[in-house]
């Protein structure tokens, strides 16, 4: 069943300027779709600037989008009432990427994973403390943790509390944003088994934000590979990972440094930088960094092309089959 | 903070600590110098004015004025300023936009020139002078409380609490209020100093407190025509004023390092 | 194997003196980096990896910390005994330079990039006047593969892109030909496709100067990537140190083992990775014994007893471990 859709997604920002003119736009997200089905993990992977982290505050009701649409179940977001959005925050909820951020260090544990409950109920004490040592209970945390403050954890037992919270509601689907990225080394695997645990146990459904594309092959069912606001390939993991069919993906996935000292990434695979938001190439925005690029690529915006039943990608180059 | 203390202390139970009528008249001990001087009294410790008034029972009266004037104006101008600023911030877009041309007006308005205005409408009085301070102060506390909400709004733990499903209130009070009381609280002090000498030259230029009630403006305006005969008249409330003045600011200093986390490590 | 030693640490001990105690950051380490090599430094957070590389540099944080013992060998002078304005003179920035993790706070946004990098130049008399500092800039910014350095001199950090601004960071640092150059996670803010930009350049300098480098980072795809050699910190010690195809192939303590197994990898698909238990020490009061014990599963009394000896398992292959072995952790 699809949980969550995203169709034809566009949120454009404004730079700079006066109250009544704006000296640019960027176009952090411009025009993407993909559907999240339930109980999987969906992965947007992509460089800095790709609009992965736009997306997911869009989704997050975080910010609004410009153009296009977010379903949950069916329903459209931009249609929910107040009562509506309550609902859908009880079904959504978010784990961020730097546990140094985002827990309140002037609360207690207690008070930052009771936060969302009291948001939606008046339960009884007794009640609240109970769902607050069962949800510290779930994430490896001991009940004494509840009457600490942040600063008196580490960062991988702050990411537990940041987890604690967010399962607190029973939601189903958890947005990940880099979950692990600002951890130790020798804690992020902890924390990656955790998050498999729980997803498990609870039935959840994962939209994970991540650029490290070794986390992604390992933890998504599904992937999708974003560049300059656009989704450039989208497929299952192992499909994905294993026969890269757009040059960005080949590109990035040919880059990453391996812990293998006779592995040797190839210089040539991707040339120069991204270009600027605010003023992207024409037709394919990868087109000038790419090895293959045709004349056409220059011209024209790429159209899907389907490639499996479930693979996709967005390049000339490619024919649909 | 002793001195900031004992002037405080002189506000609350000046009648009690000051050793004349403040009001007293007193012909005959008119001009007496302070006691140091070769013609002072134990009796008129800080010497007397042009009517024989006590200057130091004087100064202890216009203590409660000043410091009473300064606090009315600075809890309402930190409570307005300060809710503006955390609308103005939080909102943004339209909202923020007119919030802060009228600040910009408002600070482009001259303080004295305003006090003039409204003392001509209301009569100049006491709450004139409240009026005039808040008016005049509000603004400083709406822009920088406005920039720190800029910067707390984009904190992780605020998303996050949207993310839950808490109301804007919620977020007011739990997550933004908290974290700017300390900012509220240095900037309160530090504007102390600044508010009792703008009380001052309101009540100097004969905007503000009028006798018989006592201010410390009030005696530098009485003691200017007698300036040259009797120095200390003009001479030690103004040293009042800068010994409250200096004091403020230090704890405001004090404090500031205090709060601020990156100065308590190490 | 004609090459030299260029840089040799010994028994270095680094202290930081903090309101809550003697946080002993650096307690014991010894390394040598040879002309021409790269050794990594690899450890998490807290490691003292970071401390080492500024004992090196001396550029300890001047209230807390203090280099308590050992001494630093660079070119057969010890720096450690140095005074801080001949160390400033003739050494720091000169023959021993450093690039930081983040190009934005090592470049100063109100001044030019010609500005910047010439700086080392004038500061140390290295070219007299405009025209040659300014030759001597485009020189260096060349090497560092910046495209079009005459025009790109009189540009502000801010119009570079975050890559190109690592280049500058590292052109500032090469200025004076160093012999020695310590890069502090010199690409963990980039990009993956930068990322194999700079590990070429540095690959490049190397080969054309014979430059030692010392590369600090927690990615052992980076150091895989670019290193020779590598030591591995934990809690203020190397545990480990070898050759870096030892180092992948035949690791023989349980933490590198550890450290190698509990971060995915491509291509290698595992149902669950090897999560190492528990946290890192206190480096204020830390464990008489091995320091990894209580996170290690092959932990046995002795370990909680003595700290555990070095012991050389190949030539040049070294680890300080109780009962070293191969990867028995998996």
């Amino acid at each position: 069943m699809r949980l969550l859709e995203v169709r034809d997604l566009k949120k454009y920002f404004r730079v700079g300027g006066g109250l009544l003119r704006a000296a640019g736009t960027v176009k952090a997200v411009d025009g993407v779709s993909f559907a999240v089905e339930e109980g999987e993990t969906f992965a947007l992977v992509g460089e800095s600037g790709c609009g992965k982290t736009t997306i997911a505050k869009l989704v997050l009701m975080l910010e609004r989008p410009t153009a296009g649409s977010i379903l949950f179940n069916g329903e459209d977001l931009a249609s929910l009432g107040s009562a509506g959005v309550k609902a859908y925050r009880r079904e959504v909820q978010t784990v961020f990427q730097d546990p140094y951020a985002s827990l309140n260090p002037r609360l207690r544990v207690r008070t930052i994973i009771a936060e969302p409950i009291l948001a939606h109920g008046r339960p009884e004490r007794a009640e609240l403390r109970q769902r607050v040592e069962e949800v510290l209970d779930v994430v490896g945390l001991p009940k004494t943790a509840a009457d600490l403050f942040p600063h008196e954890f580490s960062g991988g037992q702050r990411q537990r509390v940041a987890i604690a919270r967010a399962l607190a509601l029973n939601p189903r689907c958890i947005v990940l944003d880099e979950p692990i990225s600002a951890l130790d080394v020798s804690i992020r695997a902890q924390i990656l088994n955790l998050l498999a645990d729980i997803q498990e146990r609870f039935r959840l459904t994962y939209l994970i934000i991540a650029h490290d594309l070794a986390l992604v092959e390992h933890f998504s069912t599904r992937v999708g590979v974003m560049y300059l606001g656009n989704m450039v390939e989208a497929g299952p993991t192992s499909e994905v990972f294993a026969h890269p069919r757009h040059p960005y993906t080949q590109a990035l996935l040919a880059s990453v440094p391996r812990p293998d000292p006779d592995h040797r990434a190839p210089v040539d695979a991707i040339r120069g930088e991204i270009a600027s938001a605010m003023a992207p190439p024409s037709g394919c925005k990868f087109h000038p960094r790419c090895p293959h690029a045709r004349p056409v690529c220059n011209t024209e915006f790429p159209g899907w092309r389907d490639l499996g039943a479930t693979h996709s990608a967005a390049c000339h180059l490619l024919e649909s089959n | 903070m002793v001195i900031l203390a004992l002037v405080v202390i002189a506000a609350a139970f000046g009648e009690n600590v000051a050793p004349h009528d403040p009001n007293g008249l007193n012909l005959a001990a008119a001009f007496r110098p302070p006691v140091w001087e070769p013609k002072g009294e134990w009796a008129y410790l800080l010497g007397t004015d042009n009517l024989g008034r006590d200057i130091l029972s004087r100064i202890i009266a216009g203590a409660r004025v000043s410091l009473v004037s300064a606090l009315y104006a600075i809890v309402f101008a930190g409570a307005i300023g300060g809710l503006i600023g955390m609308i103005s911030g939080y909102f943004g877009g339209v909202v923020d936009a007119i919030i802060m041309r009228l600040v910009d007006i408002q600070m482009s308005i001259p303080a004295l020139a305003l006090a003039l205005v409204i003392a001509a409408v209301f009569g100049a009085d006491f709450d004139t002078v409240v009026i005039v301070i808040i008016v005049t102060y509000w603004t400083w506390y709406a822009r920088i409380v406005r920039g720190e909400i800029l910067s707390l709004k984009e904190r992780d733990y605020v998303a996050l609490a949207k993310v839950a499903g808490c109301g804007t209130a919620t977020i007011f009070f739990r997550h933004l209020l908290p974290n700017i009381m300390n900012t509220l609280l240095v900037l309160a002090t530090l504007q102390v100093g600044q508010v009792i000498i703008f009380e001052a030259s309101l009540s100097f230029l004969g905007l503000g407190i009028q006798a018989p009630d006592v201010s410390w403006g009030l005696m530098l305006s009485d003691a200017r025509n007698y300036i040259t005969n009797a120095w200390w008249a003009i001479t030690m409330p103004g040293i009042a004023i800068m010994i409250t003045c200096l004091s403020a600011n230090m704890i405001g200093d004090w404090l500031r390092d205090t709060f601020d986390p990156k100065r308590r490590q190490l | 194997m004609s090459r030299q030693a260029l840089l040799r640490v010994e028994n270095l001990r680094t202290h930081l003196f903090l309101k809550r105690g003697v946080l002993k950051a650096v307690d014991g380490v010894s390394l040598h980096v040879d002309e021409g090599e790269t050794l990594g430094l690899v450890g998490e957070s807290g490691s003292g990896k970071s401390m080492t590389s500024l004992s090196i540099m001396r550029l300890l944080p001047k209230q807390s910390g203090r280099i308590v013992d050992g001494n630093v060998w660079l070119d057969g002078t010890d720096l450690t005994s140095l005074p801080e304005d001949e160390m400033a003179r003739d050494w720091r920035g000169r023959r021993v330079s450093m690039v930081s993790q983040d190009p934005m706070t090592s470049l100063n946004p109100v001044f030019t990039v010609g500005d910047q990098v010439g700086a080392p130049f004038r500061y140390h008399k290295l070219a007299q006047g405009a025209r040659a500092v300014r030759d001597a800039v485009v020189k260096v910014l060349s090497r560092v593969r910046i495209p079009s350095p005459e025009k790109r001199l009189d540009n502000y950090p801010h119009q570079f892109s975050g890559g190109m601004r690592q280049r500058v960071v590292s052109a500032m640092a090469i200025a004076c030909a160093p012999r020695l150059l310590i890069a502090d996670e010199p690409t963990s803010n980039l990009d993956v496709t930068i990322q194999v930009q700079m590990i070429e350049l540095f690959r490049e300098l190397q080969r054309d100067s014979g430059l030692g480098i010392i590369l600090i980072t927690h990615d052992l795809g980076v150091a895989a990537s670019i290193c020779d050699r590598i030591a591995v910190m934990y809690a203020g010690r190397i545990v480990e140190v070898g050759d870096v195809r030892t180092m992948y192939r035949a690791a023989a303590h349980p933490y590198t083992q550890a450290l190698l197994n509990s971060i995915p990898h491509l291509g290698q698909r595992k149902r669950r990775l090897y999560a190492i238990a528990g946290q890192p020490p206190s480096l204020i009061d830390p464990p008489v014994g091995c320091r990894f014990a209580p996170r290690c599963p092959r932990r046995t009394a002795k370990c909680d007893a003595d700290y555990p000896p070095q012991v050389e398992l190949a030539p040049g292959h070294v680890t300080a471990c109780w009962h070293p072995g191969p990867g028995a952790v998996a």
